[in-house]
This record gives structure tokens, C-alpha cells and sequence, in this order.
């Protein structure tokens, strides 16, 4: 996975439209690069099934019983 | 003659419901403890002593009449300044918010006012509760009441600063990758953040509405109970408050309930333990079991738990992001060179990668109560792995070690907030550098009570969280 500095300063342009020193953009690209392989490291672990809120229904699935 | 600036939150109430105290004589005494050390701490930007004693006055006035009273009659707090209120501006440590008046008031604070808690103030945070070291360039530094060349931690640090000095007697944090217990913890109080639903957000400033639980620090677990109790509950205002009851705190503390079995967690959170906070983790261990309580040792799936510690950034930073991207665009030279930095990447996160990080949450819990609680009710871990570092360590550095050092303070935290479950700091004891050491309690979804039952049996036979700093 590599994101180049080239792409960050692109989608920021023309997408995020916040100020963003050269520096900073391509210090950025490192950041991304982390934060997309977490989440292509577990793919395989996401269910298509499955929603988000499946959170909540987990929470009281889980949760302890009452003494 | 008792100071009961310094007594405890649960004391306090008790004297001034018995008419033991009036409620003026305690806020008097707070606010002159307020004046005379916040000027070293920084803990509160802003006092307001006439309101405070106003409401004093009034409370007194209800209780010679003969009116009901709340759990927290009379009794002082103060609050993050990131709980919303119509009289007053909510700055969430920001610039950007300097002037921003809701116009409406939390659930929580609606809460505590029907239950008789009187607000002394607001207190110092990190800006937009972005950050764990509690340094905020908008504000003097907030700093640790136990050695001020030390940090509070963040992002509730002034919460963690002004029950650690007795500037108040519980504050209102909030959580979302350990914003209530880094504070707690290396400030030497109890902090509880309750199940993620558990306590509304309405009118509490969002970072990440997935992460986000709003929770007390006080000085005991008892104190952190009571105001629990007031707070927590359904609200039709917050669409992820579970609509579940609350134990009474009576309960919670009952002889009757079963003793909870302790898991000290094997794996993960045991790894590179300063040696001070591991001595002082097995004393409190001993003190468990001094106290009759099963110990047993708990394998970590620690695969899993170094996947949930990359995860959750991304949501945190994309919600973030997402939350702030508008106020950035029209007002970026507003925002502090570090918060502006740490906002940046949530822009660029996709929505499907996102998404993604959310589907498997439900997975994630599952999976890690399965492993976690099958042979325990309460997993024992550090708060913080290393001692508290200094101001001089932290405030204004960028570059590599400085980030890993931010990184290493939520390590063992952020974890509990992508689970939503939830967790304690119960302070038991310090470290060579004279600072704190706190261990960590974590719950399956929902143990709030058992977690507050297994800190109060543990406070019963230790000192540490009566201990005060001893300010000039």
C-alpha cells in the first residue's frame, strides 16, 4: 500500500479544500498509508451481512446479567 | 474543624443532607481553596463563584423548608468545558468555540441539577478533546497538582487536576480513547467511563460520536457511584443511549453480591510495565486477594487487541474529521498547529474503509468477552505503562519519539473505547518520580456496578485515594 504525496495533494485540492503545507501533505501520505493497512489487514474479517449497528445489538448480547 | 473542601463527594452530600453542613459553607470553602491554588494549576478557566454561591444559598433555603432532596445536594462540581449549558459559553478548549453559546442544556447537567449538584465553573481541556497529554496551547498550562513540571494528561485534564487538589468534589469528563482515565490516573483520583450508551451525549461536545462516553472522576469509587447513578439512563435526545436501568447505588455496594473474580490480563497490557507500576500493580493484587477475591490469569488475544489499538484511530479520525471539516475550512488559523495536524488525515479516509472499521466492532466484542470474561468478571491491566512524563517532555514537540510517546499513553485505553466497554483508574500507589500509579478495571458490557463494587472493596483496605497533594 502507498499513497503517493502526489494523490494526498490532489484529493486535498480538490476535495477537502483545507489549507495544507507541501510538508505536511506528503508527511500525511505515511499516516494514510497506516491507517489503510489496518483496515485491509482484517478485510477478510468483514461480513457482508453485517451493519454497523450490530455494535449495539452485540453491547446487550454480551453484556453482563443482572445478580 | 473539618475542611470540606477536602472531604470526599459521597461525605460531603451526607453532612449536608444530615445539616451537619450547609451546602454555603462547603462552596465557600471550595471556592477559597479555588482561588488560592488554581493560579498554580490552571485547572478552571472559568469560575463562577456568585452563581455558585447563589445556588449555595438556594439549596440551603430548600432543605430549611423541609423540600426533598437529591443525591448531590449542595455538593460543588465542576465540569469539562464540553457539557453544554443556556447561561453560559462552552468553549471545548478552542478558539473556534470561544464564543459559542448552545443555547441548550445537557442531559447530564439537567441530571445533576435535579439531583441537587451545584456548578462551580468550567475546567481546562485539551482543545476539542484532542489529545492525551493535556497540554493546550489556548490556555495556560493546566498542570499536575502532585508536581507541577508534570502532565495532567488530557483531554479532561482539568477534571483530574481539580478533584486531585479538592478543588471540587466531582467533575463530568469524557472518554474516547482515555480522556477520563490517563487524567485519573496520573492525577491520582478514580475514574469511571460507564458503558458506551450507558450515559446520554446530548449537549456533550462530540469528537466521535462511536468512541465518546461522558463519565465522573472523584476521589472514590463510592463518589464516582453516585454521580453514576445520576447521570446514567435512556435519553430520547442521544440515539445510542441503551434503554436499560440503572442499579441503585445501594445495590452496587451490597455485601450480598458475589465477590468478583479478577483476571489479570496476560498479554498485550503487560508488555513493557515500568517496573514501579508493576510493583505497585502486585501490592493491589495482594490486596485483592487479602480481600478474599479469586485471582486468575487471563490470556490476552492479543492479535486482536493490536488490530482494535490500529482501528481505532481510523474511526476517530474520520469522525473527527467529519465533524470539524467545515469549521476548518472557513477558520483553520484558528485551530492549534497540533489539533489541526491530527485532523488532517480523517479527511481522506474513505467512506468505505470507514464503514468497514465499524462492521466488525460487533465481531470484535464478541470475540474479546468470549476470551476475556470466561473465566473472570473484571480484567486487571495498567492505566499507563510508563510513569507520568514531564510538561517539558511533552508541550510544543513534534517528530517521531514525541508521537510515539502520545500513542503510548492510550495504548492500554483507546481499546475499552472501540469495545465500548467498561472501565475504571483506581489509583494504587506512585512511582519513583513521586507521581501516581493507577491500575485499570475493565468490564463486559454493562458491568458498571461490578467494576465500581471491586474498586470500593479494594479503596476499603488502601490508602491511596484519600492521599492529597500537598499544595502551597
Amino acid at each position: 500500500m502507498n499513497i503517493p504525496p502526489a494523490t494526498v495533494r490532489q484529493m486535498n485540492a480538490d476535495l477537502v479544500g483545507v489549507d495544507m503545507s507541501l510538508e505536511r501533505s506528503e508527511q500525511l501520505t505515511v499516516e494514510l498509508d497506516q491507517l489503510k493497512a489496518a483496515i485491509e489487514s482484517v478485510a477478510a474479517k468483514v461480513v457482508f451481512d453485517v451493519d454497523p449497528h450490530d455494535f449495539l445489538v452485540a453491547t446487550l448480547e454480551m453484556a453482563e446479567k443482572p445478580a | 474543624m473539618t475542611d470540606w473542601s477536602r472531604a470526599s463527594l459521597t461525605d460531603t452530600a451526607d453532612a449536608i443532607a444530615s445539616g451537619k453542613v450547609s451546602s454555603r459553607e462547603v462552596v465557600e470553602a471550595t471556592l477559597a481553596r479555588i482561588k488560592r491554588l488554581n493560579p498554580l494549576l490552571n485547572s478552571f478557566v472559568q469560575v463562577d463563584a456568585d452563581a455558585a454561591m447563589a445556588a449555595a444559598d438556594r439549596a440551603d433555603g430548600r432543605q430549611q423548608k423541609g423540600d426533598p432532596l437529591g443525591p448531590l445536594h449542595g455538593v460543588p462540581l465542576a465540569h469539562k468545558d464540553m457539557f453544554y449549558a443556556p447561561e453560559r459559553p462552552s468553549e471545548c478548549g478552542s478558539r473556534v468555540r470561544g464564543k459559542f453559546e448552545p443555547g441548550y442544556r445537557a442531559t447530564v447537567l439537567e441530571r445533576l441539577d435535579r439531583a441537587g449538584a451545584i456548578e462551580l465553573g468550567r475546567l481546562a481541556m485539551v482543545e476539542f478533546a484532542m489529545g492525551p497529554h493535556g497540554y493546550n496551547a489556548n490556555y495556560p498550562q493546566c498542570r499536575n497538582a502532585w508536581n507541577t513540571d508534570y502532565i495532567p494528561c488530557g483531554s479532561s485534564s482539568g477534571s483530574g487536576v481539580a478533584v486531585a487538589a479538592r478543588l471540587a468534589h466531582g467533575s463530568l469528563g469524557s472518554d474516547t480513547g482515555g480522556s477520563i482515565r490517563c487524567p485519573a490516573a496520573v492525577s491520582g483520583v478514580t475514574g469511571l467511563v460507564p458503558t458506551y450508551g450507558r450515559v446520554s451525549r446530548h449537549g456533550v461536545m462530540p469528537m466521535s460520536f462511536s468512541l465518546d462516553v461522558a463519565g465522573p472522576l472523584a476521589r472514590t469509587a463510592r463518589d464516582c457511584a453516585r454521580m453514576l447513578t445520576v447521570v446514567a439512563g435512556v435519553d430520547s435526545k442521544d440515539s445510542s443511549s441503551l434503554a436499560v436501568p440503572v442499579p441503585a447505588e445501594s445495590d452496587m455496594f451490597s455485601s450480598e453480591r458475589p465477590l468478583p473474580r479478577i483476571g489479570i490480563a496476560r498479554g498485550y497490557f503487560d508488555e513493557n510495565v515500568h517496573p514501579d507500576i508493576h510493583a505497585a500493580h502486585d501490592r493491589a493484587l495482594d490486596e485483592f486477594r487479602k480481600a478474599g477475591l479469586e485471582i486468575v490469569e487471563v490470556r490476552m488475544p492479543v492479535g486482536m487487541l493490536s488490530e482494535m489499538a490500529e482501528l481505532h484511530p481510523l474511526v476517530m479520525k474520520a469522525e473527527g474529521a467529519a465533524n470539524h471539516l467545515d469549521m476548518m475550512r472557513e477558520r483553520q488559523q484558528d485551530y492549534t498547529f497540533e489539533v489541526g495536524q491530527r485532523l488532517h488525515a480523517g479527511f481522506f479516509i474513505t467512506a468505505a474503509d470507514y464503514i468497514r472499521a465499524l462492521k466488525i466492532r460487533g465481531m470484535y466484542l464478541r470475540e474479546f468477552v468470549k476470551a476475556a470474561f470466561s473465566t473472570c468478571d473484571v480484567i486487571f491491566a495498567p492505566v499507563l505503562a510508563s510513569p507520568v512524563p514531564t510538561i517539558a517532555e511533552t508541550s510544543g514537540k513534534t517528530g517521531k519519539d514525541y508521537l510515539d510517546l502520545v500513542v503510548s499513553l492510550t495504548r492500554n485505553t483507546k481499546i475499552v473505547n472501540y469495545l465500548g466497554l467498561p472501565a475504571m483508574s483506581v489509583p494504587c500507589g506512585f512511582s519513583g518520580n513521586g507521581m501516581p500509579v493507577s491500575f485499570q478495571l475493565i468490564g463486559r458490557p454493562l458491568a458498571d456496578a461490578t467494576l465500581l463494587r471491586a474498586a470500593d472493596i479494594f479503596q476499603n483496605r488502601t490508602p491511596w485515594h484519600e492521599m492529597e497533594p500537598q499544595l502551597v
